[in-house]
């Protein structure tokens, strides 16, 4: 049984505390710190209150504060319809998407929408979120993109949402991401697409540099292309920009995402 | 589309003197990252939500010519935060617009806005977390990697101290000492930072 005396004093844990940032304690004080319940709480608060000790643990605890990098300025990361969708799981957890899903009962999956199990997140828009997702009766990958729940409340944007999936499905061109179906999931609209693998024009733009000049006339030949066939549909993209398009991993081939 | 180089400087030309440009620095690094989060929550992509932080601080930036110390003011960082927070709101609600425009117009309208209280203390909060980041990577370099691991382990990580002091070969008494150095470091640390969400009067 500790005496009391052996306790430590304000004074003392503020030596311990603002002394110095070496390795060195003072052994004995920290022997009695390792036995003295009370003396462990009194110190924890005599650094911070648990308020103050709560907040550092949420803001330190999504961030890698292990490393000496610097941290805030770490860039957001840029998710778009080609990445791998492994770079979003910040997104996903802080946007509530999850809650979206369907349960499943795959294990390595992370919900359902519809039939289609659902891989990862590939990116959100201001208009919907877009999931690889894995078609199980066809056997294949797709992307499916689904009205932001907080936008399916209003039933005009879910009409919206729902008639332009449509007008973009009649389109076909090779230059144009396919649709391939439109339906609703728990009384939210949501369009299935082609999944394909590749890099946004802006994310090889921050990657790699500036473009040389026949890839900017490739790309810009295909996305005129797949406009015209659009056009010739009626619709007017009105937001074609660099990570609107798409480059196909293997074949260099442009491709317009997100006609709405 | 990205004249990012070219806006920041014309933003720091703007900054009248060296006070201001450390303050400005302190803006930036403790507001850019929570609008950028915050507009990204409401749904915007990367490079919307990369307009949108930057069409606040061209906004902010103008109204710094509008300083003025007066006695009874608040001080220049609380005033700034202040603006800051309302830029920042306008352009995520949308509701008024984000450009900067003519000073005076604009300048009314951003003193004159009501906040909306549930998204004003949000940010608020937002920005004291960020505040938090920062000062940790500010001070990291002055701290050990062996005291910032155990510290790390408790205070983060969550884990027991004798746990903890099993796995870095020490003492469960060392383990609160090292874990208390950095809480309280990290404390007088952000400390400096409170200017940019109080108010300051």
């Amino acid at each position: 049984m500790k005496i009391k005396s052996d306790c430590l004093s304000r004074q003392q844990m503020e030596n311990l505390i603002k002394n110095d940032f070496s390795n060195e304690t003072v052994p004995s004080l920290a022997e009695h710190l390792t036995s003295c319940k009370g003396c462990q709480k009194a110190i924890l608060e005599f650094a911070g209150s648990a308020e103050w000790r709560s907040d550092v643990e949420i803001a330190l605890h999504s961030s890698d504060t292990r490393s000496a990098a610097s941290l805030s300025s770490d860039p957001p990361k840029s998710a778009s319809i080609a990445s791998d969708g492994n770079g979003a799981d910040d997104l996903l957890r802080s946007s509530g998407l999850l809650g979206l899903l369907g349960p499943t009962d795959h294990p390595d999956m992370l919900g359902r929408i519809g039939s289609y199990e659902i891989v990862g997140l590939i990116g959100q828009g201001g208009m919907g979120a877009v999931f690889k997702a894995f078609d199980s009766g066809l056997h294949r990958f797709v992307a499916i993109k689904i009205l932001l729940p907080h936008l399916a409340v209003s039933g005009a944007a879910r009409e919206r949402f729902r008639r332009e999936g449509q007008a973009a499905a009649a389109v076909v061109n090779d230059h144009v991401l396919p649709i391939y179906f439109v339906d609703q999931w728990r009384n939210i609209p949501y369009l299935v697409m082609q999944y394909i693998r590749g890099a946004t024009v802006q994310q090889r733009l921050t990657s790699d540099g500036p473009l040389l000049v026949h890839e900017i006339l490739r790309i810009g030949l295909h996305v005129a292309k797949g406009l015209e066939a659009a056009h010739a549909q009626g619709l007017v993209h009105r937001d074609v920009k660099p990570s609107n398009i798409l480059l196909d991993g293997g074949v260099g081939r442009a491709i317009i995402l997100t006609l709405d | 589309m990205s004249d990012w180089p070219e806006t920041n400087h014309s933003l720091i030309r703007r900054v009248k003197d060296l006070r201001d440009q450390h303050a400005w620095s302190e803006l930036m690094a403790l507001y850019r990252p929570v609008v950028h989060r915050l507009a990204r929550r409401n749904g915007l992509d990367h490079e919307n939500a990369e307009d949108v932080v930057q069409n606040v601080f061209v906004s902010v930036s103008t109204h710094i010519q509008n300083w003025e110390e007066k006695p009874d003011g608040p001080r220049f960082r609380n005033w700034l935060g202040r603006v800051a927070r309302n830029a920042a709101l306008n352009a995520l609600t949308r509701g008024t617009p984000d450009r900067a425009t003519g000073a005076s117009s604009a300048l009314l309208r951003l003193h004159s806005t009501p906040l909306q209280s549930d998204a004003s203390s949000t940010m608020c909060r937002e920005v004291q977390l960020e505040a938090i980041r920062h000062a940790a990577s500010l001070i990291r370099h002055e701290i050990s990697d062996l005291t910032w691991s155990v510290f790390s382990a408790c205070a983060i990580d969550g884990k027991e101290a004798a746990e903890v002091a099993a796995s870095h070969g020490c003492s469960i008494g060392t383990v609160y000492v090292y874990r208390c150095r950095v809480t309280a470091r990290l404390r007088d640390k952000v400390k400096e930072f409170s200017d940019w969400w109080e108010d300051g009067k």
